[in-house]
């Protein structure tokens, strides 16, 4: 690669201090975006997806949350140096970002216009005039229809689908050289979200702006995105591009959500679920954190935690061992005979128990 | 073939569960509230109090109402504050058997601050349980039952939150106050009676709210599908939600019942006075208050000492209802 | 006994509206949010009727309006032979051991000062189907038979995860040994591993207890996985109605081809690949539907006809409904507006 990256997370370690303890919400987390790259982040809740985005940010509440350690450069320059008056000059500017829920970061009692202009005249210098014709572009420009009174109006008097598009209005405003989009599209209807996605990639191919795009839709993410990093528990597990992703995922945890998502155009009479539940973030352990709930587990997952290792050119995953998706199903089938004979002596137990006392 | 996918026990990481106790809304609660120093030096305080109340006749040196046979012959004659010497009239220099000194009746008063506490103990939970069952039932029958029934409770509600209280106080104290009924427990019934007339209102507009949310919850919803008797979902589903908002209302309704009493006695229309040796609610702070204030010049002790007591008790239970708030709602 | 009706529930010209009131002192009545207007199908025995549209457009409403959470404001729904619009007091309390409801929001769904086994254990109790110490012998298999393990029946709702409360909501529904349950969006609100999880257990459960299943989600996926027929709503209606295979190889709604083609597919091969139909603007209020079709305002391949006149829900045969004027020809039709 000839060009260095536009952002590069390097051992990012992200702490919440809580009355049982301290949360170890992101840990050792790196990654790079490219320019001009839409990098997908996929998690489930309390992987430390989100986490991970608002402390590039710097919007990490603290306390409770603290950045513990790790460098996150953008453009040569370490964020997590910045003060709070420097970040104000990036947020908004340079990075941008774009939440599942607009109606939360749009100020209800003001207009739409000025919210849009403030950022403007703020980073741009530009006047109130100019400032409101760039307003009324950018709303064209994402597809509102007759911007130039849309701009007067309340948050609350558009749709949930017109009120992201403000938001990706804003987020573009000062053509930022990143934009962290925090499932945008979540909170949509399917058709909302075609048409917000559609949207989404056609800005990407006009301002050549490099977008993070965090979500558990791993439809979307196929659709989006040129590289994906998988994060599970607060940790990358596996990165690589899209394409080598979908077609060879080498991580279990990452083949057991491509096993467990019923697709449209498949016929599955059964889906392989990841059985379990995810880990608790408070305790420190060295095993494996998918250990619990892999169907590949061996003895050395319970003692070592892997590190992200290459097991295909550009795509590491964090699995001690050399598996693949076609193993699985007979894996799967024989942990969950084992599990259901655990069960039923669980359950003689119990009834021991209960004839006991 | 229902699948054993969830079943802990069948490794490290999950083992752990079965060892952990079983943690109710309540006790989470309790443990919030028990991190809560201001909170837990409150109740330790009130819990105090309240034992100095049951026990007054044991804790006080003197009779609160009357001066003992041996110091009789001093009646009319008031001492100063234990360390403060009246080089003028020696007879008025404080003594160390009347710490507080005595007042112009002659009564001990650290033995009155002592029996004052009972009124206020009383005079603020007996008011606060009156108007959170009044306030619950109205607010509970309101909110559920919804409608007409609703419009026309709340319509009234409405007219007793929009009443003057204290304005209303002074009528029926004036109206009633020498009426047998004005007189039963030296007018505590009264007070009681008419502070809570109209403080429910807001307890049951509290609930109301409460009960309307809760309507709409799924697990409502869900007893609903099942059969459950709207008696049982009233009283198994929704009462037992709304209580953690009514506690924390109840521990604001006693000290503003306290400061109502308070200030009652102060203007003279609160509890009446009693020489009677065997009454169990001889003396108020407020009444000592307004006694103070008249001998604010020759005995300032006996304003200092009964403004602390109130103001120590009422800040105790404002401290005891923000923490009991913090702990049931962590959310805020 | 006779021979048993093929349909467990038919619902004709099921309609839901809420009034709107003014806000003034008299709260006069201004209009009717028009929920559900006039709905027809059944469901037949042992099968799972997939339900499925974009929120707003009554789905939810319908699945309460049968199970008479909400009374119906016009048409009639016939479970097993009884009306239930008609049923009350002792009579709707005896029916609800037919006819149970999973919810969406695990959270919102159990009562968190209740413990698990008073959760599960009150339908057995509230109907009488065991008694004194059989009927925590009962929640214990219930839980036993939905994946918990009844070690942790004293325990309070929010020391479960998500997935393990709706496994509990799942538990509470069947104590009562129901024939028929409406499922309203029950995984929607879970992480994707987990959802596979409840997907795969309520598709066991229907085999051991021979349960008929409405099923009512917004993820087409989900539900074309689980369904053996599958209706989509829009704004009150329903616009097709289809054997599952059918609905997703052939569609003939102009709404539920957009509907499908808007459902990204976690393969980003077949994506390159894949032409969406885009719909314009949003979704008309219920307050005030369009006139005529109610999708005509929204539909690529709209024609006069359409906005003036409500097209029939018709059969297009082989049980394969759709309300569209232009049923037969619109695939064509969306292809050349695509080109």
């Amino acid at each position: 690669m000839a060009e260095a990256p536009l952002l590069e997370v390097k051992n990012l370690q992200v702490q919440f201090k809580t009355a049982d303890g301290v949360v170890n919400a992101v840990n050792n987390v790196s990654f790079s975006v490219n320019r001009g790259e839409t990098l997908g982040i996929v998690g489930e809740s309390g992987s430390g997806k989100s986490v991970t985005s608002l402390s590039i940010m710097r919007l990490i509440p603290s306390p409770p949350g603290k950045i513990a350690g790790g460098q996150i450069l953008f453009d040569g320059d370490n964020l997590v140096d910045f003060s709070e008056s420097e970040m104000r000059k990036i947020r908004g500017n340079r990075i941008s970002m774009i939440f599942q829920d607009p109606m939360t970061s749009l100020n209800p009692v003001l207009r739409i216009g000025r919210q849009m202009t403030e950022s403007l005249q703020l980073h741009m210098g530009m006047t109130p005039k100019q400032a409101r014709n760039r307003a009324i572009d950018l709303l064209s420009m994402v597809g509102i229809p007759a911007p130039d009174k849309r701009l007067d109006d309340f948050p609350h008097q558009f749709s949930g689908g017109m009120r992201q598009r403000v938001m990706i209005a804003m987020g573009l405003a000062c053509n930022p050289e990143l934009l962290i989009a925090d499932e945008p599209t979540t909170a949509l209807d399917v058709t909302i979200q075609a048409q917000i996605l559609e949207l989404l990639n056609r800005l990407k191919n006009e301002t050549g702006t490099a977008i993070i795009f965090i979500t558990h839709d791993l439809g979307v993410v196929a659709g989006m995105t040129d590289r994906v990093i998988v994060m599970y528990a607060g940790r990358v597990v596996e990165q690589a591009s899209t394409n080598e992703l979908f077609r060879n995922p080498r991580m279990p945890y990452t083949i057991g959500l491509l096993d467990s998502i019923p697709r449209l155009d498949g016929i599955q009479t059964r889906l392989t679920p990841i059985p379990g539940l995810p880990p608790d973030l408070l305790e420190k352990t060295n095993r494996c954190p998918f250990a619990p709930r892999c169907d590949f587990v061996q003895e050395q997952c319970w003692i070592e935690t892997p590190s992200l290792r290459q097991v295909a050119p550009d795509h590491t995953a964090a699995c001690l061992f050399d598996i693949d998706r076609d193993q699985r199903q007979v894996m799967a089938e024989k942990k969950i005979a084992e599990e259901e004979a655990a069960l039923d002596a669980a359950l003689e137990d119990v009834l021991a128990h209960e004839q006991a006392s | 073939m229902a699948t054993a996918s969830n079943v802990a026990g069948t490794n490290p990481a999950q083992a752990q569960e079965f060892t952990r106790p079983v943690r109710s809304l309540w006790s989470d609660a309790w443990m919030r509230l028990r991190r809560n120093r201001l909170a837990m030096a409150s109740i330790i305080y009130l819990f105090l109090l309240a034992l100095v109340a049951i026990f007054a006749p044991v804790i006080a040196p003197h009779s609160p109402s009357r001066p003992t046979t041996t110091e009789l012959r001093e009646r009319g004659v008031y001492r100063q504050a234990a360390w403060v010497v009246d080089e003028k009239n020696p007879k008025r220099s404080g003594i160390w058997k009347f710490p507080l000194g005595t007042d112009s009746a002659g009564g001990d008063v650290l033995s009155r601050l002592i029996y004052g506490t009972r009124v206020s103990m009383v005079v603020g939970f007996i008011p606060m349980i009156f108007t959170l069952s009044i306030g619950i039932t109205i607010g509970l029958i309101s909110g559920f039952a919804g409608g007409k029934l609703d419009s026309l409770l709340m319509r009234f509600t409405d007219i007793i939150f929009s009443l003057p209280d204290i304005l209303f106080f002074i009528i029926v104290q004036t109206a009633f106050s020498q009426t047998a009924f004005g007189k039963t427990f030296n007018g505590l019934l009264l007070i009681f009676l008419s502070f809570s007339a109209v403080n429910w209102a807001s307890v049951s507009r509290l609930v109301r709210g409460q009960v309307l949310s809760l309507k709409e919850k799924e697990f409502v919803e869900a007893a609903e599908a099942v059969g459950v008797r709207r008696g049982s979902i009233l009283f198994r589903h929704i009462l037992p939600n709304t209580l953690a908002p009514i506690i924390v209302a109840g521990a604001f309704i006693v000290p503003s019942a306290i400061v109502t009493e308070a200030t009652l006695s102060f203007l003279g229309i609160g509890i009446q006075p009693d020489t009677n040796p065997n009454n169990p609610f001889p003396t108020s702070w407020g009444q000592m208050i307004l006694e103070g204030k008249s001998a604010i010049d020759s005995q300032p002790w006996i304003l200092i000492a009964s403004a602390i007591a109130i103001a120590s008790i009422t800040i105790a239970f404002v401290a005891l209802g923000d923490g009991l708030r913090d702990a049931l709602d962590p959310r805020q | 006994m006779a021979v048993q009706n093929e349909n467990l529930l038919d619902i004709n010209g099921l309609k839901m509206h809420f009034p709107v009131k003014s806000n003034g002192l008299l709260r006069r009545t201004v209009g009717a949010v028009k929920a559900v207007d006039g709905l027809s199908f059944s469901v037949k025995r042992g099968e799972t009727l997939g339900l499925v549209g974009e929120s707003g457009c009554g789905k939810s409403t319908t699945g309460r309006a049968i199970l008479q959470l909400h009374r119906p404001t016009a048409g009639t729904v016939n479970f097993d032979g009884k009306e239930l619009t008609k049923l009350n007091g002792e009579a709707m309390r005896q029916m609800r051991r037919k006819v149970q409801i999973i919810f969406q929001d695990p959270y919102a769904s159990l009562n968190p000062r209740m413990t698990v086994g008073d959760i599960v254990g009150e339908p057995i109790r509230v109907h009488n189907l065991r008694t004194g110490k059989e009927v925590r012998t009962r929640v214990e298999e219930l839980l036993r038979v939905v994946g918990l393990n009844p070690y942790f029946i004293n325990r309070y709702p929010h020391e479960f995860s998500g997935g393990q409360r709706q496994r509990i909501g799942i538990a509470r529904a069947l104590a009562v040994e129901p024939d028929f349950i409406v499922c309203d969006e029950p995984v929607s609100a879970l992480d994707v591993s987990i959802q596979a999880q409840i997907i795969n257990l309520l598709q066991d459960l229907q085999g051991q207890f021979g349960l008929t299943y409405l099923f009512i989600a917004h993820n087409l996926s989900v539900v074309k996985h689980i369904s053996d027929r599958v209706a989509v709503m829009y704004l009150g209606k329903m616009v097709e109605l289809a054997p599952s295979k059918q609905l997703y190889a052939n569609p003939m709604h102009p709404y539920t081809q957009a509907l499908l083609s808007a459902v990204p597919i976690p393969d980003p091969e077949v994506e390159k690949q894949r032409q969406r139909i885009i719909l314009q603007g949003d979704v008309p209020s219920p307050l005030n539907p369009p006139s005529g079709c109610h999708f005509h305002t929204r539909c690529p391949i709209v024609i006069d006809k359409c906005k003036v006149e409500d097209p029939p829900f018709q059969d297009y045969g082989g049980g394969h409904f759709v309300a569209c004027w232009r049923a037969t020809e619109s695939q064509e039709q969306m292809e050349k507006k695509l080109q």
